[in-house]
C-alpha cells in the first residue's frame, strides 16, 4: 500500500495550499521541495552577504489578494503564525520634474492627490477603478474556478456591453490607458503595476492586467509580518500539524506512471515515493512533460505542445540592499510616507516600454524601470534596529545578447538599478551597506523556474484563462490519470494569491469524491 | 450550495401581501433582472431574467412550478433553467392587523458546462438579489 495518498511536487505557496486543503479532506499528503527551504516565490531569507539580521524577500514582497481569499482562514494560517501588515499609502510615484503623488488604499484620497496636477485624470482614475470593480463581478468568479473555454464563455456574452468588454480585453494596457487618461503621471504608474505580470505596455490582449490597480484599492497592499516567507512557513506548519509530511532537499526527477496513471515520483537521489490517489505538480507543464514524465508515458503531440509553451526572454533581476538609512526623496517634500509606500520609478509609459524592449532583445535595460520597497519601515523585524532593507526589482533578460553572460554584468547592472533610484533619492547610494544581487540565471538556479520566470510561463492572452498553460491542460487535470497541475503556470496565473493551489485542490477533491467545504469568501 | 434568507416586514395585512406574492407577474416585477413572466397556469410559469455579471450579462429562461401553496401563509417553488436550478419558499406571518412578516428563503445550484463559474457568480449574487427583492416588494406594496 502506498505510504501516501497524494504527492505534491514543490512547496511553494500553491503547492502548500493544495496540500493543506487535501490534508483537511482527510488525505495523507507528502510535499517534496528541491530547496532546503519551503516557499518558492514566497520566501524570506537572511541572504545578503556580510549583512546578518537583514531579511530579504527573495521574490515576492506584496500580497495583493491573498488576505481576502478563503485560503488564509480555511487553512487556519493566523494560528500558525501568519499576520498581515497593511501598507498605506501603497505606492509613491515621483517624476523627474518634481511632480509626485501617493496612491492610497482610499480612492478619494488618491484622487485628491491626482487632482493637484490633473483634475481630469483624478475623475478618470475614479471611473477607471470603478470600471474594473464592476468587471470583478465576472473576473473574480473566473479566477476561483477552472476556466471555461472561450467558446463556453461566449455564452455569457450578450449584446453591445459584451462586445465592448471584449474590445477592452483585447487592448494593450497602453491603449486602454490612453483612452482613459491625459497625463503620463497617472498612466506610467498604472502601466508599471500592470506590467508586474511580465508583459510590456504594448502587449495586445493584456489590458486586464491594469485591473491590478482596482485589486490594490479593494484588498490593499498586505505584507506578512516577518516577510513574504511567513505565508509559506505558516502553511508548512499547518501541513505538518495536521499530519502531512514535507521533505526538503528533495528534487523530483521523474513522475512514475504505470498503466496510464501517475503512481509516484523518483527523486534525483534515487529515492522513490508512491501515491495512491494523485500526484500534483506545482512545476509548470513545460517542465512536467518535457523533463519529469518519461516520453513513453505521454502522447508525443502533447509533449511537443508542452515543449512549445512560451516563456519569453523577459525575466527579472533583483538587488536587495542593507541600508543605513531610508532613501530620502527630499526634493519632493512628500514626507515620511515615502518610507512606507513602494516606489514606482517609471516616469512614462514609453520609458517602461523601452525597458521591456531592451530586455526582450537581451539587453539589461539602459534606463531601468524600478519597483523599490523598504519593507522594514512597516516591519522592523526585517532589519537590525535603525537599519533598513531595500528591495529593487526590474525586468531583465534571461539570455544576454552578443554572447555575454550575467557573471560579467551582474554588478554593473545592479549599480544601474541603484543609480536609477538615486536619481530620485540621492542618498541611497551612500546608504547601501551591503547587497545581494540576483540575476535571472541566479533565480533559475534558486527556484528551478525556467529562465527564472516567476510566473512560470508567459502571461499573454494566448496563455491565459482557458489557454493556460494549454487548452487541454487548463482545468488542472492532465491526460495521465491522477496527475494534476497547479502553480503560477496554471489559471489564473502568477502573483501570491494561492488561487491555483485552491482550484487544483477542489478539482482533485471532486475527482476523489471528497467533501467540498463551503469556504467561499465574502 | 448557495443559499439566501431574507426576513422583512411589509406594512400591509397578510391577505394583501399574500395576494401580491401569489401573482407571478407582480413577483417578477420585484425580481432583479426579470424582463418577462409568462403565466401558463395557476402553478406553472416561464421567466425571462437577465442576470448582469459585471460588464456582461446572460439571459436565463426558466420554468417555474409552484410546489406548495397554503394561503395566506406559505408558498414554495422550484425553477429550472439550463444553467440553474432554484428552489425557494415564502412564509408569511401576521405581525399585526396591518403588518406582515415575510421570510424568503432560496437555494440555487448552477449546472451545465459553465457550472463552476456560475456557481461562484450565484454565490456572490444570491443574498444581494434577495435583499433587492425584499425592498422592491415593500416599495410596491407600501406605496
Amino acid at each position: 500500500m502506498p505510504d501516501y495518498d497524494v504527492i505534491v511536487i514543490g512547496a511553494g505557496h500553491n503547492g502548500l495550499t493544495c496540500a493543506g486543503y487535501l490534508i483537511k479532506a482527510g488525505l495523507r499528503v507528502l510535499v517534496l521541495e528541491r530547496r532546503n527551504i519551503v516557499g518558492g516565490g514566497a520566501t524570506t531569507e537572511e541572504s545578503i552577504p556580510g549583512a546578518p539580521g537583514f531579511k530579504v524577500n527573495t521574490c515576492s514582497v506584496d500580497h495583493f489578494l491573498s488576505e481576502k481569499i478563503p485560503v488564509i482562514q480555511y487553512l487556519e494560517l493566523p494560528r500558525f503564525g501568519l499576520q498581515y501588515l497593511k501598507v498605506d499609502p501603497m505606492f509613491f510615484c515621483p517624476f523627474p520634474d518634481g511632480t509626485n503623488f501617493f496612491i492610497y488604499k482610499d480612492i478619494d484620497r488618491t484622487c485628491k492627490e491626482i487632482a493637484k496636477f490633473s483634475p481630469h485624470d483624478a475623475e478618470a482614475y475614479r471611473g477607471f477603478v470603478e470600471y474594473w470593480r464592476n468587471a470583478a463581478y465576472l473576473l473574480d468568479p473566473l479566477r476561483f474556478s477552472p476556466p471555461p473555454s472561450f467558446n463556453l464563455l461566449s455564452g455569457l456574452m450578450e449584446g453591445e456591453e459584451a462586445d465592448e468588454f471584449m474590445r477592452v480585453l483585447l487592448l494593450s494596457p497602453e491603449q486602454l490607458l490612453d483612452e482613459w487618461f491625459e497625463t503620463e503621471y497617472v498612466k506610467a504608474p498604472i502601466a508599471w503595476i500592470a506590467g508586474q505580470l511580465g508583459t510590456p505596455p504594448s502587449q495586445i490582449g493584456t489590458s486586464v492586467t491594469t485591473s491590478l490597480v482596482e485589486i490594490c484599492h479593494r484588498s490593499g497592499v498586505n505584507r506578512p509580518k516577518g516577510g513574504s516567507g511567513m505565508l509559506t512557513q505558516s502553511m508548512a506548519a499547518m501541513v505538518e500539524h495536521y499530519g502531512g509530511t514535507i521533505i526538503k532537499d528533495a528534487e523530483v526527477s521523474r513522475i512514475l506512471v504505470e498503466d496510464g496513471a501517475a503512481v509516484g515520483v523518483r527523486l534525483s537521489d534515487g529515492r522513490e515515493f508512491h501515491a495512491g490517489k494523485a500526484v500534483i505538480s506545482s512545476l509548470d507543464a513545460k517542465r512536467v512533460f518535457t523533463r519529469l514524465v518519461d516520453p513513453k508515458d505521454i502522447d508525443e503531440k502533447l509533449r511537443r505542445r508542452a515543449g512549445n509553451i512560451h516563456i519569453s526572454n523577459i525575466s527579472f533581476m533583483k538587488v536587495d540592499c542593507a541600508l543605513s538609512e531610508l532613501p530620502d526623496f527630499e526634493r519632493y517634500n512628500a514626507g515620511r510616507d515615502t518610507g512606507i509606500a513602494s516606489h514606482i520609478i517609471c516616469p512614462s509609459v514609453k520609458y517602461l516600454e523601452t525597458a521591456f524592449a531592451d530586455a526582450k532583445e537581451g539587453l539589461p535595460p539602459r534606463k531601468p524601470a524600478i519597483w523599490s520597497v523598504c519593507a522594514s519601515t512597516v516591519d522592523p523585524s526585517l532589519a537590525p534596529t535603525g537599519m533598513h532593507t531595500l528591495y529593487l526589482f526590474q525586468f531583465a533578460p534571461y539570455e544576454l545578447a552578443d554572447g555575454r553572460n550575467w557573471e560579467d554584468l551582474r554588478e554593473e547592472v545592479a549599480d544601474s538599478m541603484i543609480d536609477a533610484l538615486a536619481e530620485y533619492a540621492p542618498n541611497v547610494k551612500k546608504s547601501v551597506v551591503a547587497r545581494r544581487v540576483c540575476t535571472p540565471v541566479d533565480e533559475e538556479n534558486r527556484t528551478g523556474n525556467i529562465k527564472g520566470q516567476a510566473y512560470h510561463i508567459d502571461s499573454t492572452l494566448n496563455q491565459m484563462f482557458g489557454f493556460r498553460p494549454l487548452p487541454e491542460l487548463s482545468g488542472y487535470k492532465t491526460p495521465i490519470q491522477g496527475l494534476y497541475l497547479t502553480g503560477a503556470g496554471t489559471h489564473p496565473g502568477g502573483g501570491i494569491t494561492c488561487i491555483p493551489g485552491h482550484n487544483t485542490a477542489k478539482v482533485v477533491m471532486e475527482d476523489l469524491g471528497l467533501q467540498q467545504d463551503g469556504d467561499r469568501d465574502e | 450550495m448557495p443559499k439566501a434568507e431574507k426576513v422583512f416586514v411589509v406594512a400591509r395585512p397578510i391577505d394583501t401581501v399574500w395576494e401580491f406574492l401569489s401573482d407571478m407577474v407582480k413577483v417578477g416585477s420585484c425580481l432583479p433582472g426579470c424582463e418577462k413572466v409568462n403565466v401558463l397556469s395557476d402553478t406553472e410559469s416561464e421567466w425571462t431574467v437577465k442576470v448582469k455579471v459585471g460588464p456582461v450579462s446572460k439571459t436565463i429562461l426558466a420554468k417555474a412550478h409552484t410546489t406548495e401553496s397554503t394561503p395566506p401563509s406559505r408558498a414554495a417553488f422550484v425553477a429550472d433553467a439550463p444553467e440553474l436550478h432554484m428552489e425557494g419558499t415564502l412564509d408569511l406571518r401576521s405581525v399585526s392587523s396591518d403588518q406582515t412578516e415575510v421570510v424568503y428563503k432560496s437555494t440555487a445550484k448552477a449546472k451545465g458546462p459553465l457550472e463552476k463559474l456560475l456557481e461562484q457568480v450565484v454565490a456572490s449574487r444570491l443574498n444581494g438579489d434577495a435583499e433587492a427583492f425584499a425592498n422592491n416588494v415593500r416599495v410596491k406594496l407600501e406605496s
